[in-house]
């Protein structure tokens, strides 16, 4: 029996895939768990292995192209002749295609009396080209950003779905990274927020020139949207006294056998010790306040066009050395596209670092579900007074945004107060 | 600002202007020594004699008729039909000639007529008395149609009506007469084609003219309870037809329901909501809806007239409907 490949979810925020590359052509023999294709999701390149044996009968999806989650890329047949078959077969319609999608991407959903025979196709039982009941004026939203009404549920008057359904359908549109579910509300096709395209007259007199978005670029202005649009933030900024730390650091280096630990580093453990002590900042918004119980540390690493925030696991549990380490590999990874799914997915509080640019102080978007964001500016000599003396000390500031509906502005004080403590007095941090 | 009822406030508005203008004479049935049969007219013949209200026979033809050919030479006629009932006589009159009349002459003459009369039904008048009729009128190219729900409005509108050059139909209502509300002193005009918005709101705009503005202002009070907040606004005119006005409320509200006395089909409240879904189509989260009376001659009987009248408990309960907060838990 011939098998479909399905577009994979590889990442808990993808919704598509494009085909970077097929390993087999049409007519190879595909064993179980080979690898057939490598897809390119929106934060990395992933590699797709073969769930059925047999020869690779039909490439539904070339190589560039991209499709949804859960759609057709492919098929495996289990004969020759089945493949004669297949090819000989006019291409399934639109309406068949989804429907297999559909069984494929969310198995729990048939109801076992109706998955029946597997061999039966379950053409007619739904009908796909069934008419969406929508007010005009949800319709004008859900076209202003970019929303399917098939994946809204709508609560009006005979289903019918109203502004009401398709704003909160908005709202849970955000913290969507995190749920567990295959195929659920997020499925947008095209980026939401789109912006209104300017006239041709107005690209022509500056110039303009549209450039094809990476997905991780897609990604990245999807998140950071539904960030803004949704988290009410606020912002703390305090200065904290790294003068201790500078020395600290710097006594290691040179030292045989010390690994090299940086700024980032020290802040990573200082960051991991305080959100320990303050659960209810190692949170997010999820529908509703969700803790963590893992201390799972992002910090964001600038790559060609866009960024990628791979995670120190268990922070809180690590030594400053293994920080080090682990911060050097991943970066080393980030920079060579070769991050894992594993590398950036899970984190529970994010790093953003622009001191290294002479950055004083800036205030960074939250990398939502989680609740908090730290931006570290520079870490440079200023004049502060001590003990009733003006002298010279190296001073860093650092803004926390915070997602308000998480947690309060007491309560991110307190969390920067324990940075505070760890980050002037260093050897606490790493005790 | 002194307070007064409707009627009062239509007696004013006509004792200034003729006091204005000496062109202005009012006529009707019983509208002189027994100053109308609501009232309106009272005492005005003892202030400006016989001549300038001039009692007339039961004969509604004539009665606009005549105002009709007085206005061609230069008159003011203000005409009083009892009840928009017996209009339906009168109505050859009306709509073939005072309305047609500055378009056949091509300009050169003007049927500067006012009619007015009350509308609505009141307490068991029975099947043919308690029409709502006035929307036949504002079919008419050439008619002007206006209804006021206030004393306010009742006084400025009627004064500008009778200083208007088109002709005018001028539809009170039954049971607004004892209507009480503040009226500005001195000089008040106000302009005709021009919608009010009596109550300002968000979630749904009630649409409304002359009682049934009272109506929507109470659904207003009850659905405030419920947390709703709904936008009245008062038309004030039928023909001219102030739509900006309209949509512009329902842009921001996105939902509406036209509520008027009468009857459904054809009935104001069609030429509105098919007005605003052309003009605001994709503004809409729901069917524009119509709350009207019964599709029935008003019934005699207490009971079944309440049941066949649009009441306040309708609007509540259509507007709670509508968005939705009528659901177990919301």
């Amino acid at each position: 029996m011939a098998t479909e490949l399905v577009m994979p979810r590889l990442s808990d925020t993808m919704d598509s895939g494009t085909i970077a590359k097929w390993l087999k052509k049409v007519g190879d023999r595909v064993e179980k768990g080979e690898i057939v294709a490598e897809i390119e999701t929106d934060k990395a390149n992933m590699e797709m292995e073969s769930y059925a044996a047999g020869i690779l009968a039909k490439v539904i999806v070339g190589e560039g192209q991209s499709t949804g989650v859960g759609e057709p890329i492919g098929v495996v047949a289990a004969s020759e002749d089945e493949v004669k078959e297949i090819q000989g077969q006019t291409p399934p319609t639109l309406a068949e295609g989804k429907q297999a999608a559909q069984q494929a991407a969310e198995p729990a959903q048939v109801p076992p009396e109706q998955a029946g025979p597997p061999a039966k196709p379950q053409i007619g039982q739904t009908e796909p080209n069934e008419r969406i009941k929508a007010s005009p004026l949800a319709r004008r939203l859900a076209q202003e950003h970019g929303i399917d009404l098939e994946d809204v549920a709508g609560t009006g008057p005979a289903g019918r779905i109203t502004k009401e359904d398709v704003q909160s359908f908005l709202q849970q549109v955000a913290p969507i990274g995190r749920t567990e579910q295959p195929a659920t509300v997020v499925t947008e096709r095209r980026p939401a927020h789109a912006p209104e395209k300017p006239s041709e007259a107005a690209e022509g007199l500056r110039g303009a020139e549209r450039t094809e978005m990476t997905r991780m670029q897609q990604t990245i202005a999807r998140r950071m949207a539904e960030a803004k649009a949704t988290a009410p933030e606020f912002v703390l900024t305090a200065e904290f006294d790294m003068t201790e730390a500078r020395d600290l650091l710097s006594s290691l280096s040179g030292v045989e056998g010390a690994p090299k630990v940086g700024p980032n580093d020290l802040l990573i453990k200082a960051c991991a010790g305080a959100l320990a002590r303050h659960r209810d900042v190692n949170a997010g918004w999820e529908d509703g306040i969700v803790r963590y119980h893992r201390i799972n540390i992002g910090f964001a690493v600038a790559v060609e066009g866009g960024l990628v925030v791979p995670v120190i696991k268990d922070a809180d549990k690590k030594t400053l050395g293994e920080i080090a380490q682990e911060t050097k590999d991943l970066i080393d990874k980030a920079r060579h596209n070769k991050l894992a799914l594993g590398d950036y997915e899970g984190g529970t509080f994010t790093i953003s670092n622009l001191g290294m640019f002479g950055i004083d102080q800036f205030t960074p978007i939250i990398n939502i579900p989680e609740a908090c964001i730290m931006g570290v500016g520079t870490i440079g000599p200023k004049p502060v007074v001590v003990d009733g003396e003006v002298v010279v000390r190296q001073r860093m500031r650092v803004t926390l945004s915070c997602d308000h509906r998480v947690i309060y502005g007491a309560e991110g004080a307190a969390f920067l107060q324990t940075v505070r403590r760890f980050l002037e007095h260093p050897l606490l941090a790493v005790l | 600002m002194p307070e007064m009822t409707y009627r009062q406030a239509l007696h004013d508005a006509l004792r200034e202007e003729m006091q204005r203008d000496p062109n202005v004479f009012l006529l009707g049935e019983e509208i002189g020594i027994f100053g109308g049969s609501y009232k309106v007219t009272e005492g005005l013949i003892d202030e400006f004699g016989p001549q300038r209200v001039l009692e007339t026979p039961i004969s509604e033809g004539g009665i606009i008729g005549l105002a009709t050919g007085a206005s061609m030479t230069g008159l003011r006629p203000v005409a009083e039909i009892m009840t928009i009932n017996f209009i339906v006589v009168g109505m050859d009159q009306l709509v073939n000639n005072a309305a047609k009349i500055p378009y056949m002459f091509g300009g050169e003459a003007k049927a500067p007529i006012v009619i007015r009369t009350p509308s609505g039904a009141g307490h068991q008048l029975a099947s043919q008395h308690s029409q709502v009729l006035e929307s036949w009128f504002a079919y008419v190219p050439g008619m002007y149609v206006i209804a006021p729900s206030t004393p306010a409005d009742a006084k400025g509108l009627l004064k500008a009506s009778i200083r208007d050059d088109n002709p005018i139909l001028f539809v009170e209502n039954v049971l607004l007469y004892n209507e009480k509300g503040e009226v500005p002193e001195g000089e008040h005009i106000l302009p005709l084609g021009k919608a009010d918005v009596k109550r300002e709101g968000e979630d749904i705009t009630l649409i409304a003219y002359s009682r049934a503005v009272h109506m929507a202002l109470a659904a207003a009070d009850a659905l405030a309870e419920q947390g709703i907040s709904a936008e009245v606004v008062d038309l004030r005119s039928l023909r001219p037809l102030d739509i900006e006005t309209v949509v512009s409320s329902v842009r921001k509200t996105n939902h509406a329901i036209v509520l008027h006395e009468g009857w459904k089909r054809y009935g104001a409240g069609a030429e509105i909501a098919a007005e605003i879904q052309e003009h605001a189509f994709d503004d809409l989260d729901h069917p524009v809806e119509r709350i009207t009376g019964a599709e029935v001659p008003l019934p005699y009987a207490t009971s079944l007239e309440r049941a066949a009248l649009p009441r306040v408990e309708d609007v509540v309960m259509r507007a709670a409907f509508i968005l939705g907060r009528d659901k177990v838990g919301v």
